[in-house]
């Protein structure tokens, strides 16, 4: 990774303009990203009964992990359901669609990047545009499609429905990454005698690896933070994931502090930056070995 | 590439077409049907009572739809020319200036979309409160999700805010797959950093910039969740969008329960992507003559 | 043809599928009250009995919040996969419900003994159609504003006596003085739509000068115009109440259910407005103690100091039984059940008034601690006008509440609403 910075950022070191004009751009815009982040953390690390004062909005007057208790307990009694258990159930809705559609959509990326057949850009255009119906629209047809499958209640049924909708975007990315990459590279491997399978496995991936990555991070979010669906294909309690749970918390009858609900968005928070904080170092030595490779 | 296709094409091809078809196109299908007859949501058979263009022709009637549609531009517009613009902007910032903690960076950027929309909304709710934080520290006393002029408005800020990180990281890929023969060339010929950004980085990134930008169209048009629970549509439908006003006819309590009507605004958000698609295979076959 | 395709699909996809192991007898019950802490605490205690009395039988309650609750009802009625038992809210979604044949006619399926407890309930005209009852009503409860006795003393004003409630002008006062000192007169939710239309219909129906004929349903319905006092005193007196600040500007963007009352359990304004008895078991513990009944319930406002005392009293979640259920007759047997004494001295006990108030011991609601649950049965046996706020409508309402909110915006005046209310409604002449 930095041998990579330095080698563009020395083309870029001599120019103090440059230097200061960066740094204020990215500090604005850090500040506004950061803040409302550190207030809904402040807000959850107060006493409950001094949630709504504070000095500068981020400093707490009192202290106190009273939120974070009220919050697991309210994922008790309220939700039946416990935030470690909803967790496991998010980690695995994710993973496993993010393993389905990944993995489908490289190789249907390459069929479309690498092939020509009959009605290619028209089954693309259709693919494009059906990614934007919103996903109330497809509600209530896709429940009978998942009820007559009988997978209604299960992890199957939400995985299903997000692949349906989340493959046309793999694709996207992926094909577009595809085409980008020097068609050289793919001449060169099938004079080699490569056959299409080895040419997508030894050549291909590899180098798009930047692009897979990015992929799996995007497939992961539109996955983990989905509400719609996994509220009404998965109602029982005990398979809940965390948006579903959120969602009820923020939005039900119960009178629940401000101070609780930030704890229990902190609490379904701070594991997923963990993981990705673990991840990110997996992450970027796969792409830095991808984009070294020319 | 242009090979031909064999059968093995096809096997690769078909895990994804089937899925895609099973659970996106037979839906959608049946939802876009469905916006020729009325269906409240609780019948049994959706397509009991066909009223042929009696939809079309109620939302072209209400007032509200074409608010929801000029909201749904400005997001649009705020999606696919902000949020790329303001992205491009940190990535190069970011990428080139040479920052010793550049990760963290990005990572800090990145962490509003790990957050589920409710939550994102809720925060944002009570930051635009009219004693909340915003009012404080400009020290006025205005009612900001209540305006019916800038409510779409904060609505697009709180959305960028989040899903900026999102394009970055995208953008950043981007970056990092750059040829760098042109810029070492550029160097030896001794241009200053503006020449290189604008003459060579920003082209060379056009790619990467199309994507995010159909990316961010496809969001913008979908985007539901920050609209609902920002301001519910309001006030007054005022800052509705299509995909907000699409699920007020088919599911909303005290709504008009009216799914035939939703599927007819789903039409709409449809009709509207098909065509920004078509256009762009159109262009794509003028650039590449 | 579209019921034959997916069967196919699912015989080719077939290794997808995953059964669900089910108990002998599995009941499923579903509510939107999500969070209501009285009819949550009411309703485990029922199951707990209710199973116990009839071993091999297991009743899965589910509640939902009023904002999801169509996006899993809709889905699952339609599919015919529908719960046994689910709450309907009231108003439009009753006839689409019933004419599409999901609910079992109540009224047959009742033995005089469920008649007899819920006497003159069962035949509530907003939950029957045709002479036949199709839900069975839970909770009684009178809709109505929550004022902090102490703010009210405070600001120097006096309480009206119980039943009675402060005019529209007497509100700007309150609110005056409220604002004076940092606080909101009103907390008011109109994102939810129904604070709005209930308030509107309490007012209408104070000035209905043909009481007990329910001119507001005609009016919907299109048979005579809306150009009447009747209706533009309301909206006129909204229109005052909104633009003297009894109510911050931010209400507009405000629901009810977790904004307006989360605010007014923080005391930041005197009142709360379209309240109820349902939240008499989550009202703030240290105001609504026997040493302490800081709360007071009052009707909505009055137009003026001349009009009947008007209320809002109704049902709040009322249960359908599926038509189409496997259990049928144990579902049954269950809403029977919440109907019972037994279930309702459990109610009671939870602070919520059983409807079925015919069938209570009423010593033991006399002995009730809760100040605010005393006040309750009080406010729904003291006479008045009674006005309907479960209407049928769908388009009419929705033009209603579309046209109060320009008011408050200042987008349209009293008289644009009235004349869209009167082409909405097909009133012609």
């Amino acid at each position: 990774m930095s041998s990579n910075q330095t080698s563009y950022g020395a083309t870029f070191k001599h120019s103090p303009a440059f230097y200061i004009l960066s740094r204020l751009v990215v500090l604005f815009f850090m500040i506004i990203i950061i803040f409302p982040i550190l207030y809904t953390f402040s807000m959850s690390i107060r006493s409950p009964e001094t949630v709504y004062s504070a000095r500068f909005f981020l400093i707490p007057e009192e202290f106190s992990f009273q939120n974070y208790i009220d919050a697991f307990e309210y994922g008790e009694k309220r939700l039946k359901v416990s935030f470690p258990r909803m967790f496991v159930n998010s980690i695995i809705v994710t993973s496993s669609s993010v393993i389905l559609i990944i993995t489908l959509s490289i190789f249907a990326a390459f069929g479309f990047s690498h092939y020509k057949f009959p009605l290619k850009e028209s089954i693309y255009n259709i693919m494009i545009a059906s990614v934007a119906m919103p996903a109330q629209v497809l509600l209530i047809p896709m429940f009978y499609i998942l009820l007559y499958m009988g997978i209604l209640n299960t992890y199957q049924a939400v995985i299903l429905a997000y692949a349906g909708f989340l493959i046309p975007i793999g694709i996207l990315i992926l094909r577009m990454f595809f085409e980008q990459i020097p068609k050289e590279l793919s001449e060169a491997a099938i004079v080699e005698g490569a056959s299409d399978f080895q040419l997508l496995t030894r050549v291909l991936i590899p180098l798009a690896k930047p692009a897979i990555a990015t992929c799996i991070i995007l497939l992961f979010l539109d996955t983990w933070n989905e509400f719609v669906y996994a509220m009404v294909f998965m109602q029982d309690s005990s398979i809940h994931t965390i948006p579903v749970a959120l969602a009820k918390i923020g939005t039900s009858r119960y009178q629940i502090s401000i101070g609780t609900y930030s704890a229990a968005i902190m609490i379904t928070v701070i594991p997923v930056l963990t993981i990705f904080a673990i991840f990110q170092r997996w992450f970027i030595a796969g792409i830095t070995m991808g984009a070294l490779k020319h | 590439m242009n090979l031909k296709y064999n059968y093995r094409t096809l096997l690769y091809l078909f895990p994804a077409l089937l899925i895609f078809i099973v659970f996106n196109v037979l839906p959608g299908m049946t939802s876009l049907v469905l916006s020729f007859f009325e269906f409240s949501g609780f019948e049994t058979n959706l397509f009991q009572k066909f009223v042929g263009w009696k939809n079309f022709i109620k939302i072209s009637n209400d007032k509200y739809f074409w608010i929801a549609l000029k909201n749904t531009f400005l997001f649009v517009f705020g999606a696919v020319f902000i949020q790329t613009g303001i992205a491009l902007l940190l990535a190069i910032f970011i990428f080139f200036g040479n920052f010793k903690y550049s990760t963290l960076i990005r990572s800090i950027i990145f962490f509003p979309c790990v957050l589920a929309p409710v939550s994102v909304g809720l925060v944002w709710k009570k930051i635009f409160e009219q004693d909340g934080v915003l009012n404080t520290i400009i020290g006025l006393d205005f009612s900001w999700l209540s305006s019916v002029s800038l409510a779409i408005w904060l609505i697009i800020t709180v959305n960028t805010w989040q899903w900026i990180g999102y394009t970055l990281v995208i953008y950043y890929a981007g970056l990092q797959s750059l040829n760098t023969e042109l810029l070492e060339a550029a160097d030896i010929d001794g241009a200053n950093w503006r020449a290189k950004i604008f003459s060579i980085v920003i082209p060379l990134l056009w790619p990467t910039t199309i994507l995010n930008m159909i990316l961010n169209l496809i969001g913008g048009f979908r985007a539901f969740d920050i609209v609902y629970v920002l301001t519910r549509g309001g006030p007054a439908h005022y800052s509705e969008v299509l995909a907000s006003y699409l699920y007020y006819y088919s599911f909303a309590a005290g709504g008009p329960s009216k799914m035939g009507v939703g599927a007819s605004i789903a039409f709409v958000i449809f009709g509207c992507i098909f065509s920004i698609a078509i256009i762009r295979v159109i262009a794509m076959k003028r650039i590449n003559k | 043809m579209f019921k034959n395709i997916t069967k196919i699909i699912s015989i080719i996809l077939l290794s997808f599928s995953m059964s669900t192991a089910l108990k002998a007898e599995t009941i499923k019950v579903i509510d939107w009250q999500g969070g209501v802490v009285g009819i949550t605490d009411s309703y485990a205690e029922f199951i707990k009995n209710f199973e116990a009395a009839n071993p091999g039988v297991t009743v899965e309650y589910t509640q939902y919040t009023v904002a999801t609750y169509n996006e899993y009802l809709k889905p699952a009625l339609s599919s015919g996969a529908g719960p046994d038992i689910f709450a309907v809210y009231p108003g439009p979604d009753v006839d689409d419900i019933n004419n599409a044949g999901h609910l079992v006619n109540l009224t047959e399926a009742m033995d005089s003994e469920w008649q007899s407890w819920l006497g003159e309930s069962a035949s509530i005209p907003a939950l029957s159609r045709n002479g036949g009852l199709l839900m069975a009503p839970q909770d009684a409860f009178t809709e109505e504003l929550w004022v902090y006795k102490d703010m009210i003393a405070d600001l120097g004003f006096e309480l009206p006596a119980f039943g009675d409630s402060y005019t529209v002008d007497e509100w700007i006062e309150i609110s005056a003085a409220a604002n004076a000192k940092g606080l909101d007169g009103l907390m008011f939710g109109p994102v939810e739509s129904w604070c709005v239309w209930d308030g509107f219909y309490n007012m209408a129906n104070q000035l209905n000068p043909e009481y007990p004929v329910d001119l507001t349903n005609k009016a919907l319905n299109g048979e005579i115009s809306w150009d009447r006092d009747m209706f533009r005193l309301p909206l006129e007196a909204y229109k005052k109440m909104h633009e003297a600040g009894v109510w911050r500007e931010d209400s507009l963007g405000m629901d009810y259910q977790v904004q307006a009352w989360g605010k007014w359990l923080d005391r930041e304004g005197v009142g709360i407005y379209c309240n109820g008895d349902w939240f008499t078991a989550s009202a703030p513990a240290e105001h609504n103690t026997k040493d302490n009944a800081n709360i007071f319930m009052m009707s909505y406002p009055k137009i003026n100091g001349d009009v009947p005392m008007t209320y809002n009293k109704a049902t709040g979640t009322n249960l359908g039984v599926n038509a189409n259920s496997d259990n049928k007759d144990m579902a049954l047997k269950f809403v029977r059940y919440t109907n019972s004494p037994e279930a309702s001295t459990i109610f009671a006990k939870n602070g919520v008034i059983p409807v079925a108030l015919a069938a209570m011991d009423l010593d033991i609601l006399a002995a009730s601690d809760n100040p605010l649950f005393n006040d309750g049965i009080k406010m729904l046996a003291t006479e008045g006008r009674n006005t309907e706020i479960y209407y049928p409508q769908a388009e009419a309402q929705k033009a209603l509440y579309d046209g109060i909110m320009e008011i408050f915006l200042g987008v349209a005046s009293v008289d644009d609403v009235i004349n869209k209310m009167n082409k909405v409604t097909g009133f012609d002449g």
